[in-house]
């Protein structure tokens, strides 16, 4: 397509300058992975929506301060949203996070082969997020990164500024936490693939 | 050999093991059925994980480019965008005078509420404690709040 990198680069020294044009292009090239790690970590889209608000609107003030020598710019921005997210789910954790998860991801029904499948989907899916809440914040934070957002242990090291170690040890301990809570419920295996294959389009 | 998987073969399924060390992993699979069972486990829990990943990246965002440069301008900084010059001013506070960079970015970092003091675009109590039922109610007011952007051309990103 074209050199992504040196683009960006382009996009961040116009941006600097005052170019709205450029401002927006690194908006919608990144605005994206950012609302879906906040999506992640939040659970709620209009929260998500907020962050990725709110990390944009100070980086892009702060853009002159990005320093492509130490990061990489979208471990940065991640590292920007991250804290936003974290003061969030401070300020508002309710009961109903959850339920709102599972209401973003519901389809309509005509979409499910069966509505048993979609709920045996939303069973195994509505374990898993309950075994995720209850790991620590550094924990569930650590697991989602990786699995659901898909980072490497390097940047979720940068972004949760905890290290590629640590990083790596919390998702171990979030695993083990997990599959133990996950295998306590006896699900077997067929449920299991039931659940992740309704789980596809 | 005989030792049981300490992470849950974690790094076996992420495939992170020298050969030495995966033959070694693989040759105990082999013979302990506890940790097979622990290894499915696991596998179908970051599968899950991973396919919930998916699932989100179907989840459309709610607002868009308007919402945030009407933050980062305000919406009366240049009622006449389309006359206005191309270069935008919310890096310029790092080039003038000391007395103006304390007002300017005073401004700045409140444009919404120096600006439009009775529509704040967000962290409204309301959207602070909105629920999934008051979702459709924040959302309203985000379209009407991006409206006042008003601007008179849609810039697109060069390029891409
Ligand atoms: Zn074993």
């Amino acid at each position: 397509m074209y050199n992504s990198e040196e683009r960006l680069n382009e996009w961040i020294a116009a941006a600097c300058a005052g170019d709205e044009l450029a401002a927006e292009a690194i908006y919608r090239r990144f605005s994206p992975a950012v609302f879906r790690m906040a999506l992640a970590l939040l659970g709620d889209a209009d929260d998500a929506d907020e962050v990725t608000q709110d990390a944009f609107v100070y980086a892009l003030r702060a853009l002159a301060r990005f320093d492509p020598s130490r990061s990489a710019f979208q471990t940065w921005l991640f590292t920007i949203a991250i804290s936003r997210c974290r003061n969030k789910r401070r300020r508002k954790w309710l009961n109903t996070v959850p339920l709102a998860w599972f209401a973003r991801l519901e389809r309509p029904a005509a979409d499910a082969r069966s509505m048993e499948d979609w709920l045996t989907a939303r069973g195994v899916q509505r374990e898993l997020w309950a075994a995720v809440q209850s790991l620590s914040p550094n924990l569930r934070e650590a697991v989602t990164l990786r699995f659901v957002t898909g980072l490497t242990y390097a940047d979720i090291g940068a972004v949760a500024g905890c290290g590629a170690r640590a990083a790596e040890s919390r998702v171990r301990t979030a695993v083990v936490a997990l599959r133990k809570r996950l295998m306590a419920q006896g699900r077997t295996e067929a449920d299991w693939r039931e659940a992740i294959e309704a789980l596809r389009q | 050999m005989k030792q049981h998987f300490s992470d849950d073969g974690l790094a076996f399924l992420e495939k992170r093991l020298t050969p030495e060390a995966r033959a070694q992993a693989e040759a105990h699979l082999r013979q302990c059925a506890e940790c097979r069972a622990q290894l499915g486990e696991t596998r179908r829990a970051i599968a899950a994980l991973n396919e919930a990943g998916r699932a989100l990246g179907r989840v459309p965002m709610r607002s868009g480019w308007a919402a945030v440069r009407q933050r980062l301008l305000g919406p009366d900084v240049f009622p006449r965008r389309a006359h206005a010059p191309m270069r935008v001013p919310w890096q310029a506070s790092v080039t003038i005078s000391m007395a103006a960079l304390a007002l300017v970015s005073n401004l700045a970092l409140n444009p919404v509420r120096a600006a439009t003091p009775t529509v704040p675009l967000i962290q409204t109590p309301a959207a602070m404690i909105a629920t999934v039922s008051d979702a459709a109610t924040v959302q309203v007011v985000r379209v009407s709040q991006s409206t006042l952007a008003a601007p008179t051309r849609t810039p697109a990103p060069r390029g891409g």
